[in-house]
Order: structure tokens, then C-alpha cells, then sequence
């Protein structure tokens, strides 16, 4: 690697990071949490769930996200009746060249916001995530990549509701990281309620960066090392779920792997290029907890706690 | 996920076996049967996870069985009852239930089956057994104390290697202890529990008799004689004298006690060092001639006979110092008549041959010498079976069958010889041997037992003649077996029970004073010449490196953990909280401080890179350490 290349290297960490503090200062103020899980399932090249009630401001943290990093972005609003059609795209008869024309669909966009998803039929819900697994979408036997980067930001209700449709868990699967938002501090809601929503605002965010410098950064990402001991940790973490008594299913194989590049893209994020202990512990609940099956006596908040307890039980490696 | 109760019952079961396996051929068949059937059932029934014996019921067993052997005992008919009883107590205890307890009971049994089996054999098998017995014992005692506790515990690997670990460092530390309480808690003379046995029955060797016709065969057993620790001999001299025979009456040579001394002097000839297996008789083989026997109460005759006042019944070993020439004369010359006497009934075909072959003052020498050529003139035929039995075994063997063995050859010699006017005596011990090259020594068995003649010539010497070498076949019949060599497993083999004899069975309070004496009389020349430097060089090259090398792996294995030991402690008394199971870089955020921050940067990086720490690296994490601990 060129000194040019690391300095470059350098510099989109630096910008990164940068980015994520201007965001969480400026205009996203009280949302670094779920602003550096999402910067990094985008580095990671993962999707984000993001599991709150409305308004906290799930909206806004794609767009200012989408628009800081310059990158598009679409907007799907899930409902009962939306189709997969509604989703991907679909071929229309154009009339003047007398034949069909591709109509691309919002999923064709770098930084696509899914409002909602649960209330989507299993459907739509399922055609949605085959084309985030994928990255391409197939209509009429023609396939149409999806741009690269490419990022999914779900979001859903935890409230149980009437009329929704909860995601399977191998679909839940698909995303890398789950999170919620929550309520800003006091203080800080106080001064958002004084000035206002911060929608218009986002308009005057001239984009800091673009698509390829993000892929580079992707790229870092990928070299940041994972050494012995932190792998060992991370997999006694991995295989210590799937013996707990209140598990059901632990961590799969691919959620370890999740886990290990959300891992990098953290230590990335914080000026690392190799991956620590805390790396994995700062990851494990939003890579881990939508990934653990429990068992049906055991309530919801049994996942946090089964996390919680195996991060305290298993030694952190220090020689 | 191995359970640990299954490894307590592998364990259980291989106890059982060892404990057994040294008894089992001095077992009664129905013991045999009953031991046999009960681990195959107990087995079955431990995989099916049922139980075949109620308690209730092995208890009635137990107590059938107790009544049986008792009824067995007597004084003379001791240990093998009580082998066979404990021997069913396992059998009852691995068909019975397997608590905690009950497995304490078959590792304690089967220690006692071990020890037992020393009062009915000691080879060598009891030591490696033993060695594995206390291994498993401890081990088993230790995964004992975490099945009470949790019957159902099952470890992973990890659990494995820390609970294994210690019980294998245990069982080493005991048996090093064992070793030196061997050799330092002082012995007895003879095993203490000996009473418990009946003396084995004395072996009938070498006899103190040689009475040709007697028997029709002669039986040839393989049993060890002894073995002799020195230098591969000139085949041609391995006589091993033992008994010398100087009175014959009716056909028999036997000992008189009261023989005219005879002197013979040499230097320093050949060293051996002979362990002699018990045996019936009180006579100590050595080469031929022997010059002088060093030992525990040996005595000599004046006929250079050495003997024990006791009888050997247990090992004994001694050192003998012997030349291979005709060095012995009669010390009083007008003690011929002595080694003249004949028996009162002769044979008239003797007497002639006896006349013919003295013929006209002839000197001893050609006495010999024309004997020898009639002998060889007979054509006569070594052989041990199918000998005529009967009152002239002497005139039969020369004049009519014209076989035998050196009995025969010899007794007729010699008599010949009297007859003739040449003083003679028979000689007895054994003939040859096999060398073992691996370890240094001959074996002798008792097969190779043989009788010669001893002339005395007109200048007093005593000339050894072996008369069976006159027979026509004496060359493949004489010394044929003596000359095959032992295959190098035979070799191993003896060499290591030999080792076993000499360390461990020969080890009594005798051996302690002598290491005793020797070390007073070491300490007593002590001066730093004697010192054995090269050896000295060695050890001390050897410990070095061991140091060295130990030194070394503290300091570039311990190393990180010793900084980051000292680290730990210095957060935790500056910082007011306990750093354990917490992050490098948890604990810098939690304090807030740079030097934290750069302990964690500089020793994380380094660890989770998968690096080791460099000397420039210590050196700064020492510094910010001391930097921390003195704020």
C-alpha cells in the first residue's frame, strides 16, 4: 500500500467520522447511537432496522444520512396493499417506441427508507428482502442491478398493532443491525421543541462525500484485522448463545460473521484498524438480539438480559 | 460435552482390571468366571443405565461369598482366600449400584487387589501397574469430589483441561515421593508380610550328590541359576565351580566336610558380580577358579567352596574375583591320601581297566592322558535319556551302554582315575552361559548345571579335566543350547527384569547401609580433586540451560501478563474500581486519563494484532505504569 493510498485511507476515516459528528451535532442532535450503528451497517454494507415508535425521527436520520453522504434516496411507505410491483418497478407499454419500458421502482436508489415494513403483506415483504439480499431485482426475466452502495433502512412498530405482518425471523436475518432511536436528553428535546421540526433544514445539507469514497471506505473496512484473540472471543460469545438455557436458536454462522464485519466497520468508525474486544461488546446487541430465537416461556426483554449476562460472563481476552 | 460420570466409570472399570489383571492366574476358576461375567454385565448394564444388583441383594451376595472364603481359611491356606474374596467383593461391587461411594469402594478395592498380588508374585508388572493405579486413583478421587457435588456436570474442553491438569500434576508429585521414601524409610531383611506365605518349596538344583543311575531321565528345566555381571569370557572357560564332591561310597561322590586345605594365590583376576536366584542348597557358584567371594556372610572351605550360613531363599548377589588357569595345589602334600579313597566294592572290569591304564610306573600325567585316549576309544555317547538303571551305573556306562551324562562321565573318570593312583575329586556347578550384551552378563540357567573332575599332579596342582568332552558328540551335545545367541528381544526382556531384581527386589536394609557406608566414606575422602568435574560440568550445563531456558519463557511468555498485572493493580487503586472483566479501552474510557488511553492503544494494539511486545514497547508501557502509580 502507497503512502498516497494510506494518507487517503486516512483521510476518509477522518472525513467519516467527521460526518457522523457533524450529523449527531448539528442536525441530528441526540441520535449518535443509532447515527454511528447506522454509518456503520452502511460501511459494513449491511441493512438497518430501526424499531421505535413514530415520530423520533427515523425519517430524518436517512435523509440527512442519504443527503450528507450524497448519495439518492427513495422513500417506500408500507401498507396493506402494497405490492411487490410497487417495490421493484414495473414495465409500462410505451406507446411511441411500441414496446415496454422499465419503470424503475424507489428500491433503485442508493439510500432507500422502508417506512413501516411490518405493515406490508409477507409478499411484498419477502420480494423487499430478496432484493436486499440480492442487490438486483428481476422483472419480466430481465435483471436490473441495484446501485452500489446500496442501504435499506427499515423501520417498524414494536407495538403490537392490528393489521401488521411481523417479519420472520430468517428474514430478520437480512439486516445487519437493529436498533431503535429513543428520546433525545431533556435538554435537548426542549431546544427541538423551541426551534422546531429540522425537515427544512435538511434541504441547506450540501453533500460531504459520494458513492465511490464511500466504497473505498467499504473497502478499509474489509482490511481492518480481526486478530486470534478477538475472533476467539467473538465465537465464545457466538457459541455461549447457543447453549443458554433461555435460547432457543443461538447465533448462526452467518450472524457471527455479521457480527465480526459490523465489528470492523465499528473499530473503522473509531479510528482503529484492527478489531478490539469492546468492538464485538459495542456490536453484540444490535447485530445479535433481533438474531436469537428464545424459548417461549422466556419474555421479550430476556434477550437484552441473556446478552448482558454473557457479555459480563465471558472473560475479555487481555494476554 | 463429555459427562463426568461416564469418565468415572471408564476409570471404574479400568481400576477394576488393573487391580485383577497381576491376580487373575492365582485365581480360583469360579472367581475367574464370576470377575469376567460381572464387568461385561456391569458394563451392559451401566450403557442401559440400569442397575443389576439391589443393594439389598449385594449385600446378602457380599456376605454369602465373606462366609465361603472364611470357611476356606487355615493357617497354611491363607492369602488365597482373601484374594479370591476381595477379588468377588469387586465383581459384587461393579454389578451393584455406582454412587459416589460405591466408586470410592471399587477404587479401594482394586488398590487392595494390587497390593495383594504382591503377596503371590512380585514381577515386574506390579510396577507399571502401580504407576497407572495411583494416576487413575487420583483422578478419579478428584472427579469424585465434582460428580458428588453435581452428578450431571458435564465440562467442555476448557473444564477438561483445568480439571485434568492438577490430577495429573498430583499423582507425579507421589510417585517422586514414593520414590524417595523407597529409598530412605529403612527396610526390612525380609519382606514383612512373608509370614502370610508358606516358603515356596525349596528349588532341587545342583545336587549335593552325584549318583549316576539313578534316574533314567534327566529332567532339564530353563529356570535362571544366576547371572553373572562381567565381561563376554572365552566360552571354553565359563565353568562356574560350585561344590566340590571328594568322598565316593556305593556308586555316590558326595561332600565331606573336613577337607585338606588347598592353597592357590593370583593377582587380581576376572570381577564378576553374581545375583544368585534362591535355591535349595547354601553353595556360591562363581567362575572357576575363584580366588576370594565378597558378600554377606560367606564362607569359604579349604577347597575354595564358598557357602552362606542360611538358606537362600530370596536374591542374593555378591562379587567374586576368579583366575581361569589351574592355580590350586594341595597345601599339605601328604594329604593325597584323602582324595584316594575308594568305595569297598569295586568292579573286577574297573580294576583291570585301572591297571591297564597305570601300567608301569607311569607319571599322572600320562595317566591322564592314556585315560582320556580310552575313553575316546569307547566311542561313548553323551546323552540324558533312556540311561539303563542299575547297581554298577560305572561299569554299565564304560563296558555296555555307552551313554550318559557328565554324571557318568565324571564319576567314572574319577574313579578310574583313585583307582589308578591319582588323587581325584569331582567337581560340581555349571557349564556355560548366555551372554547378554545390552546388559553386560551372563544368564545361567539351571539346565546348564555339569560335573568335572580335578586331578592332582605329582607337583600339586589341581588340573581341571572335563571328561564329557571326550564324548563323540560332545561338541553339539556338551555346550549345543549354551551356543545359540539371545535374540535382542530375550535381551530386553531379562535386561529389564534384571534391573527390576537388582533396584527394587534386592533393595534391602542390607543395600541401604551399603549406600550409607559408601556415602560416609565418600563424604570421609571428600576434597575437591575427587570431585567428578566432568560430571559436575554436565549438571551444571544442564541446569543452566534449564534456567536459562526458563528465564527465557517467563520473560517473553510472562511478560505481558506481568505488565498488565501491574497495570490492573495500579487502575484499581487510583481509579477506585475494580478493572476485572473489563476492556482495555473500557477501562481507559472509564478513567478518562491519556496514559490509560495509551496503555490501551499501545498494548491493545499490539494484542489484538496478534503481535508480541516489543523491548521499545515494554519500555514505554513500563513508563506510563510508573507514570499512573505515582500521580
Amino acid at each position: 500500500m502507497s503512502i498516497a493510498q494510506k494518507n487517503q485511507d486516512r483521510e476518509h476515516r477522518e472525513a467519516i467520522q467527521e460526518l457522523v459528528d457533524l450529523l449527531s451535532h448539528k442536525y441530528l442532535q441526540g441520535k449518535v447511537k443509532a447515527i454511528k450503528l447506522t454509518m456503520a451497517s452502511l460501511l459494513a454494507g449491511g441493512h438497518v432496522l430501526l424499531e421505535d415508535i413514530p415520530g423520533l425521527g427515523k425519517t430524518t436520520l436517512a435523509l440527512s444520512i442519504a443527503k450528507v453522504l450524497g448519495l439518492s434516496f427513495g422513500r417506500i411507505q408500507c401498507t396493506s396493499d402494497l405490492l411487490p410491483s410497487d417495490i421493484t418497478g414495473l414495465s409500462v407499454f410505451d406507446r411511441e417506441e411500441n414496446r415496454f419500458r422499465f419503470v424503475k421502482g424507489p428500491i433503485f436508489h442508493h439510500v432507500v427508507l422502508v417506512d413501516e415494513i411490518n405493515r406490508a403483506m409477507p409478499k411484498t415483504q419477502s420480494a423487499l428482502l430478496e432484493a436486499m439480499e440480492e442487490r438486483r431485482v428481476t422483472v419480466d426475466g430481465v435483471t436490473y442491478q441495484l446501485p452500489e452502495p446500496f442501504m435499506v433502512i427499515a423501520t417498524q412498530n414494536p407495538m403490537e398493532q392490528v393489521g401488521t405482518f411481523p417479519l420472520p425471523e430468517s428474514q430478520l436475518d437480512r439486516f445487519l443491525i437493529t436498533t431503535d432511536i429513543g428520546y433525545p436528553p431533556a435538554e435537548m428535546e426542549k431546544a427541538i421543541i423551541r426551534q422546531g421540526s429540522i425537515r427544512e433544514k435538511l434541504e441547506e445539507i450540501e453533500p460531504q462525500f459520494d458513492g465511490h469514497a464511500l466504497l473505498a471506505c467499504r473497502h478499509e473496512v474489509e482490511q481492518v484485522y480481526l486478530g486470534e484473540k478477538v475472533a476467539d472471543y467473538l465465537f465464545n460469545l457466538v457459541e455461549a448463545t447457543r447453549s443458554h438455557r433461555l435460547v432457543q436458536t443461538g447465533i448462526s454462522t452467518r450472524g457471527a460473521i455479521s457480527l465480526a464485519s459490523a465489528s470492523r466497520a465499528n473499530a473503522f468508525l473509531s479510528g482503529r484498524d484492527f478489531v478490539i474486544p469492546e468492538d464485538v461488546q459495542k456490536m453484540l446487541w444490535p447485530v445479535a438480539g433481533h438474531r436469537l430465537l428464545m424459548r417461549e416461556d422466556s419474555s421479550e426483554s430476556a434477550r437484552q438480559e441473556v446478552l448482558e449476562s454473557l457479555r459480563v460472563d465471558i472473560p475479555v481476552p487481555l494476554v | 460435552m463429555l459427562r463426568i460420570r461416564s469418565l468415572l466409570l471408564a476409570i471404574a472399570y479400568v481400576l477394576a482390571l488393573l487391580g485383577v489383571t497381576p491376580l487373575f492366574v492365582f485365581l480360583e476358576w469360579w472367581t475367574q468366571l464370576s470377575f469376567g461375567v460381572a464387568v461385561l454385565l456391569g458394563l451392559l448394564g451401566d450403557r442401559r443405565n440400569r442397575q443389576l444388583l439391589e443393594d439389598r441383594w449385594a449385600t446378602i451376595v457380599s456376605i454369602v461369598v465373606t462366609l465361603f472364603c472364611a470357611s476356606q481359611l487355615s493357617v497354611n491356606y491363607f492369602v488365597e482366600p482373601v484374594v479370591n474374596l476381595l477379588v468377588l467383593f469387586q465383581a459384587v461391587r461393579l454389578l451393584g449400584r455406582k454412587t459416589g461411594r460405591h466408586l470410592l469402594q471399587i477404587f479401594l478395592l482394586s488398590m487392595f487387589c494390587l497390593a495383594s498380588s504382591s503377596l503371590l508374585s512380585l514381577s515386574l508388572a506390579f510396577f507399571p501397574l502401580l504407576i497407572v493405579m495411583v494416576f487413575l486413583v487420583t483422578i478419579g478421587l478428584m472427579l469424585l469430589t465434582f460428580h458428588t457435588c453435581v452428578p450431571n456436570l458435564q465440562l467442555d474442553r476448557n473444564g477438561w483441561r483445568m480439571v485434568l491438569w492438577p490430577a495429573c500434576i498430583l499423582p507425579i508429585g507421589s510417585l517422586l515421593l514414593m520414590l524417595f521414601f523407597f529409598v530412605v524409610l529403612p527396610r526390612t531383611q525380609r519382606p514383612i508380610w512373608n509370614f502370610l506365605n508358606p516358603s515356596a518349596p525349596a528349588k532341587v538344583s545342583l545336587s549335593e550328590e552325584v549318583r549316576p543311575g539313578h534316574v533314567s531321565s534327566l529332567a532339564k528345566t530353563s529356570e535362571l541359576a544366576f547371572r553373572v555381571e562381567m565381561t563376554e569370557q572365552d566360552p571354553l572357560d565359563l565353568y562356574w565351580r560350585t561344590i566340590v564332591l571328594n568322598r565316593v561310597e556305593n556308586g555316590v561322590w558326595s561332600r565331606q566336610g573336613q577337607a585338606p586345605s588347598d592353597w592357590g594365590a593370583g593377582r587380581s583376576g576376572i570381577e564378576q558380580t553374581i545375583f544368585l536366584e534362591p535355591k535349595a542348597d547354601q553353595f556360591l557358584p562363581a567362575m572357576d577358579v575363584p580366588l576370594d567371594l565378597f558378600g554377606y556372610r560367606i564362607r569359604s572351605s579349604g577347597d575354595r567352596i564358598f557357602r552362606v550360613r542360611y538358606r537362600i531363599n530370596k536374591r542374593i548377589s555378591y562379587r567374586a574375583n576368579s583366575l581361569p588357569q589351574d592355580i590350586l595345589s594341595l597345601a599339605e602334600p601328604s594329604n593325597e591320601s584323602f582324595y584316594l579313597q575308594l568305595p569297598t566294592v569295586i568292579d573286577q572290569r574297573l580294576l583291570a581297566l585301572a591297571q591297564e591304564v597305570r601300567g608301569e610306573e607311569a607319571s599322572r600325567h600320562e595317566i591322564i592322558t592314556r585315560l582320556k585316549d580310552y575313553f575316546r576309544g569307547q566311542n561313548l555317547s553323551y546323552s540324558s535319556t533312556n540311561l539303563p538303571q542299575t547297581d554298577t551305573p560305572v561299569a554299565t556306562f564304560l563296558f555296555e551302554s555307552r551313554r550318559g551324562y557328565c554324571e557318568y562321565f565324571a564319576s567314572s573318570f574319577g574313579l578310574l582315575l583313585r583307582l589308578a593312583g591319582v588323587p581325584t575329586r569331582l567337581v560340581g556347578g555349571y557349564l556355560g552361559g548366555r551372554y547378554n550384551s545390552w546388559g553386560g552378563y551372563y544368564l545361567v540357567p539351571e539346565s546348564a548345571a555339569h560335573v568335572w573332575v580335578e586331578a592332582l599332579l605329582e607337583d600339586g596342582r589341581w588340573q581341571r579335566i572335563d571328561p564329557s568332552r571326550l564324548a563323540q558328540n560332545s561338541a553339539s551335545a556338551v555346550q549345543g543350547i549354551q551356543r545359540q545367541p539371545l535374540s535382542w528381544f530375550d535381551m530386553l526382556n531379562d535386561s529389564v527384569s534384571h534391573l527390576w531384581n537388582r533396584a527394587v527386589l534386592n533393595y534391602d536394609l542390607q543395600s541401604q547401609f551399603e549406600i550409607l557406608r559408601q556415602t560416609n566414606r565418600t563424604l570421609h575422602r571428600w576434597s575437591w580433586r575427587n570431585l567428578p568435574w566432568s560430571l559436575v560440568g554436565w549438571v551444571a550445563l544442564v541446569a543452566g540451560g534449564c534456567f536459562g531456558l526458563a528465564w527465557w519463557f517467563r520473560r517473553h511468555s510472562g511478560r505481558e501478563r506481568r505488565i498488565l498485572e501491574q497495570y490492573l493493580r495500579v487502575v484499581e487503586r487510583r481509579f477506585g474500581f475494580n478493572p476485572e472483566g473489563m476492556g482495555l479501552f473500557d477501562i481507559a474510557e472509564r478513567t478518562g486519563h491519556p496514559s490509560c488511553r495509551r496503555f490501551a492503544e499501545l498494548y491493545g494494539g499490539t494484542l489484538y494484532r496478534d503481535r508480541t511486545l516489543d523491548g521499545e514497547t515494554i519500555r514505554t508501557l513500563t513508563i506510563l505504569v510508573e507514570e499512573l502509580a505515582r500521580n
